[in-house]
């Protein structure tokens, strides 16, 4: 995958990072950073065993996480 | 199927039963889902396009309202299309989008810096955020249903 970034950033004087490409649509990121807080923060799972797994996850699909 | 159609399918009945248990991150879903259609960013027949040809992707049986008529964000014919990987008939942004929705999710590893190019160069920077977001959490959301359905159908039998 390319390491090149594709899109600019959509906040001035950012570099172009997931969040700030996101930014170009504000709604969908407001949304998306609350959905995605639930998911991680919220629920049964001990954050030791949510850590493993979101690493192998990253590792697996050669995310740079 | 009409635009009211394809927002219900962005998160069915069967995902907001499958997380039952957790009804916040339900709600939260639903509520994320709907951005997509709020913003304003993005045509939803070309999302609905690309949803149609990831779930092709997984197996997913299509349901297009065949009387939708002139309200229809997808008729018969394009599903069909769109099922059997033939994009020849879609407008030349429709075939990016589909080529991309497609790559996406055999492997999102393949997605050249090209398709993203002329992708963002068809549509603005904003809509092809947008989606690639949105076609990135369908890929995700139709894995989820997949995982979980055999869990689900096992838990409605026992009760």
């Amino acid at each position: 995958m390319s390491t090149t970034p594709r899109v600019k950033s959509a906040i001035a004087g950012e570099e172009p990072t997931f969040g700030s490409v996101l930014a170009h649509t504000p709604e969908v990121i407001t949304r998306f950073g609350d959905l995605y807080s639930a998911l991680w923060q919220i629920g049964t799972l001990s954050p030791d065993l949510r850590e493993m797994t979101r690493l192998r996850n990253a590792r697996v699909t050669d995310c740079g996480y | 199927m009409t635009e009211e159609q394809a927002q219900a399918r962005a998160v069915p009945p069967e995902l907001v039963e499958m997380l039952a248990g957790r009804p916040q991150l339900a709600e939260k879903f639903q509520h994320f889902q709907n951005a997509f259609h709020e913003e304003g960013a993005l045509d939803p027949r070309l999302l609905e396009l690309c949803r149609a040809r990831i779930d092709a992707l997984h197996g997913v049986e299509q349901v297009i309202d065949e009387g939708a008529g002139s309200e229809a964000v997808l008729d018969v014919e394009s599903g069909r299309q769109i099922a059997g990987g033939q994009f020849d008939a879609f407008a030349e942004h429709e075939q990016q989008a589909l080529s991309l929705a497609e790559q996406l999710a055999i492997d999102a590893h393949g997605v050249s810096d090209q398709q993203v190019a002329a992708l963002t160069t068809a549509l603005g920077e904003a809509a092809a955020v947008s989606l690639l977001t949105a076609v990135s959490m369908h890929d995700a959301r139709i894995r989820l249903q997949k995982v979980l359905e055999p869990f689900n159908k096992r838990s409605v039998e026992s009760q």
